[in-house]
């Protein structure tokens, strides 16, 4: 069955081109173009397609998990305007299946529709080692994070829990009925265990890290 | 005696020149690109186990299936004299 394709670029020449060399000998279908992420998601619920190539200035964390939650089955593959690194693993993280620069041959984005349509991902083959290395380092991250957050205390999470909502040293001592002055220890408690230097650092550690997620289920 | 997944293999120092199978130019030994991409990660401090679970995100394969084939890639590099164990595994 041929894949249906909807192509995300803000420029029509490069749209016109990816169009044509996806559609060549009939490899794919390109159902639709986009200019924007509205546009995205309006033709990712409309014609149901199976990838989705996607410019890399259209991409913001949000859109791929969106696009992804709207069509379970739904590819992306992520153009660049030149390999690097660390916007590869932001791709992947944001969940894009795919990604190659526009520096690549032609023929990579065919190979890169195949391989993501066959449920892998495709990386370019000289960055693939930088991506494991950068995969490796992120799980050792939050491991670490992860075994900080165990050392609080009941009533350290709370604190913590205190300040992801934003409450203020009073405000805190009033929720959790306790003086201000051990609501600004425990504070003080929590920025050390969890290594970090000030109260919005521990909230958006706790958020990016999903901390507070399963706090139930701590021992 | 130490299970081969808490091992960390480590890159020789005498070892022969490696290229990854792009490459145009000329040399003694030629990897393909997996097998290039984990050699790289051969540094002496990545277990087995941390290579396994991060290609585990990104092949879509059981975890057995790419434990075995990042396990063959290794004794594939040992045999040919590209890394060494800081461990020896079991």
């Amino acid at each position: 069955m041929t894949p249906l394709v909807v192509l995300a670029d803000e420029r029509a020449l490069i749209r016109a081109a990816l169009r044509a060399l996806l559609q060549r000998d009939g490899a794919s279908e390109v159902v639709a173009e986009c200019t924007t992420g509205v546009e995205v998601v309006e033709a990712v619920g409309d014609f149901e397609p199976d990838v989705l190539v996607l410019d890399i200035g259209l991409l913001d964390a949000a859109l791929i998990s969106e696009v992804k939650a709207s069509n379970a089955t739904l590819r992306v593959v992520v153009l660049d305007v030149d390999p690097d690194e660390e916007r590869l693993a932001t791709c992947v993280e944001s969940g894009a299946d795919g990604y190659l620069s526009r520096l690549h041959h032609p023929e990579d984005l065919l190979d890169a529709i195949a391989t993501v349509l066959g449920g892998n991902a495709y990386v370019p083959t000289e960055m693939l080692g930088g991506l494991l290395r950068t995969l490796i380092h992120q799980r050792r991250e939050e491991d670490a994070v992860k075994s900080r957050f165990q050392t609080l205390t009941t009533r350290e999470v709370e604190v913590l829990g205190c300040l992801c909502e934003g409450l203020g040293g009073d405000d805190m001592a009033e929720r959790l009925y306790i003086s201000a002055a051990t609501a600004r220890t425990h504070v003080q408690n929590v920025l050390k265990k969890l290594d970090v230097h000030s109260q919005v650092e521990a909230a958006a550690l706790a958020r990016r890290h999903g901390l507070l997620d399963d706090v139930g289920s701590r021992p | 005696m130490t299970a081969i997944e808490h091992t960390r293999p480590r890159r020789r120092s005498d070892a022969p020149a490696v290229l990854s199978g792009d490459s145009t130019d000329s040399g003694e030994i030629e990897l393909n690109a997996t097998a290039y991409a984990i050699w790289e990660l051969c540094d002496g401090e990545t277990t087995v186990t941390e290579m396994v679970e991060a290609s585990q995100e990104l092949f879509d394969a059981p975890g057995e299936v790419i434990a075995a084939d990042v396990r063959a890639i290794l004794d594939e590099l040992d045999r040919a004299g590209l890394i060494d164990w800081a461990e020896e595994p079991t």
